[in-house]
């Protein structure tokens, strides 16, 4: 203890020093050794008054986070080109924003690495939705024209595939082999709706969207989260459950 | 805000006393020159983003991390052993929790009105329910927030956000000044309608030439929201740090930037300003700790010394 007081006498003395040959601002000065790493914190003390402060908000937070607000029947998962959690979530936004809008949605896209987490089979609580989409990412819509829409899925084959619903599309050795759309077999729409996140359109995860006109935000700025919560809502009260599947909309072929 | 704590009065101490009796003498003054002195604490954190409770213990990156009781308790602690501190945040108070979407920054702020923040500027994520979510925040806070690059017209925030502030510590006038990234690429039109974005390094450094020379403050910090550094040409902290003569420390916020110590940057006048920002999720606390020396018996603003920089802390 003595000796690292005298340390740092020793090292102030020096310190003054150099104050006194030169007026300027000099960082000068010892680095105590701090327990530093994150994940071993040793400061574990907790504020009584503080916690009394929060308990009000967090036991309600709590209690809502843990409602159930549907059922799954089976393992949501996610996987590359295609996984049944990003083909599930997709397919329902795309369901649930086209019955709020009363638009015509043709397309819903969602990053891969967007999704957090996958989902169990049972009960789907409202923190699970919290956790498979932290970010407060608004749902947009945009409209595309074939190019750009074929500009996109060539993003998508780059990177192996993604979320996406209302699309099928063939992914050879990396490239953008084929697609078409569900709701327009003969590619005769000039414009289609797509729906995605502002993340997405805006640059996030290398996709830069490009689309035609104005970017339309929904009501309230919906968040891609309240977005899911809705659809899954939806579908829990009409006596329904959620059926995670893949249904081979992106094929993979990998040739010699 | 007023000085708390009574620097005890010394004998000036002649040069060549032995080392080791300087070891007993706290804080000491060396040689005659030296008239007052002065021990300034600064904690600051940044980019809570409502993250009121520690992160779950299963979390891969931080378990069992954080919490804003364990915040307070390590303030208080350092309250106890240092006597006053002055206490700020680099902003993003909000979002990123469920708190913030069931209560709207609410208790956020009463818990920091709780611990004694003191200043805190505006990050981009503190307009997410609109400007007038964001003057209700402010209507309930204790603390003043300072922004000097936006203008908000009429949008009402004009009448309630400073562009600077005073704070009378430890017998020292402490200037903030504050300052924010532009907002239109990361919010929704409408959430921000009437704000007019100025780029911000001029605009601080007048001001915290004001705050020197006209309010005669003895130590100028920015509260930066802009990002600690870019890969391009966009005005970042280390840019304002560069870019200006008057600003003498940068506690910054935004990039969620981990700086495992303080940084320091030579400003315009060849002085070296100093730059922190501790990551986010109030995660660690920041804590620069300064000495200010008045020199040559004169009556002139005590000259502000970097005396120690410490690591922040992990909580």
């Amino acid at each position: 203890m003595l000796q690292k007081l005298f340390i740092n006498r020793f090292i102030h003395l020096i310190f003054l020093l150099a104050l006194s040959a030169c007026s300027k601002m000099v960082s000068q000065g010892p680095e105590p050794q701090l327990p530093y790493e994150i994940g071993k914190g040793n400061l574990t003390a907790e504020d009584a008054k503080i916690e009394a402060i929060i308990a009000p908000y967090r036991e309600p937070l709590q209690k809502s986070m843990a409602e159930t607000l549907c059922y799954s029947d089976a393992n949501a998962t996610k996987e590359l080109p295609e996984g049944s959690l990003g083909s599930m979530i997709t397919d329902i936004l795309r369901s649930e924003i086209s019955m709020q809008t009363q638009t015509p949605i043709d397309i819903c896209f969602l990053n891969h690495g967007g999704l957090r987490v996958e989902w169990p089979k049972g009960a789907i609580v409202r923190s699970m939705v919290f956790e498979l989409m932290p970010f407060e990412n608004q749902l947009q819509i945009i409209q595309m024209n074939a190019n750009q829409v074929e500009g996109m899925l060539k993003l998508i084959a780059g990177k192996g595939g993604s979320p996406i619903s209302g699309i099928r599309m063939e992914i050879e050795n990396g490239q953008l082999k084929s697609w078409s759309v569900d709701g327009d077999p003969n590619k005769e729409k000039a414009l289609y709706n797509v729906l995605t996140s502002d993340y997405l359109v805006n640059g996030g995860d290398s996709y830069l969207l490009k689309h035609e006109g104005e970017i339309k935000f929904l009501q309230g700025n919906l968040k891609v989260r309240d977005g899911i919560e809705a659809a899954i809502k939806r579908i829990h009260a009409n006596g329904k459950t959620l059926k995670p599947m893949k249904d081979g909309r992106i094929q993979k072929i990998t040739t010699p | 805000m007023e000085e708390s704590r009574k620097l005890p009065r010394r004998s000036f101490l002649k040069a060549g006393l032995p080392i080791l009796g300087m070891a007993f003498i706290p804080g000491e003054v060396f040689g005659q020159s030296f008239k007052r002195e002065r021990r300034l604490s600064i904690l600051h954190t940044n980019d809570w983003h409502s993250r009121i409770d520690p992160f779950p213990v299963n979390d891969p990156k931080f378990p069992g991390m954080g919490g804003a009781a364990r915040r307070s308790a390590l303030i208080n602690s350092i309250r106890k052993e240092v006597g006053d501190v002055l206490l700020l945040d680099a902003g993003d108070i909000v979002q990123g929790t469920p708190y913030f979407n069931y209560y709207a920054g609410v208790p956020e702020i009463r818990l920091m009105n709780e611990m004694g923040y003191e200043c805190a500027t505006l990050g981009n994520h503190d307009f997410d329910n609109g400007i007038d979510g964001l003057k209700k925040l402010i209507g309930l806070a204790k603390f003043p927030f300072v922004n000097c690059n936006y203008d908000f017209g009429s949008t009402g925030l004009e009448k309630i956000v400073r562009k600077s502030v005073v704070i009378k510590k430890s017998g020292l006038r402490i200037g903030i000044v504050g300052v924010g990234i532009d907002l239109k690429p990361l919010l929704p039109a409408e959430n921000i309608l009437g704000i007019q974005y100025n780029h911000p390094v001029e605009i601080a450094d007048s001001e915290a030439k004001r705050l020197k020379e006209n309010e005669n403050c003895d130590l100028v910090i920015c509260l930066s929201h802009l990002g600690y550094e870019y890969s391009d040409t966009k005005v970042s902290d280390r840019v304002l740090a560069s870019q200006t003569r008057h600003i003498d420390l940068v506690i910054g916020g935004h990039t969620h930037s981990f700086l495992e110590k303080p940084v320091q940057v030579a400003n315009l006048e060849g002085r070296l300003v100093t730059i922190n920002q501790v990551g986010w999720a109030g995660l660690r606390l920041g804590r620069i700790n300064y000495h200010f020396s008045s020199i040559n018996n004169t009556n002139d603003r005590p000259i502000s010394q970097i005396e120690v920089f410490k690591k922040s802390i992990a909580i």
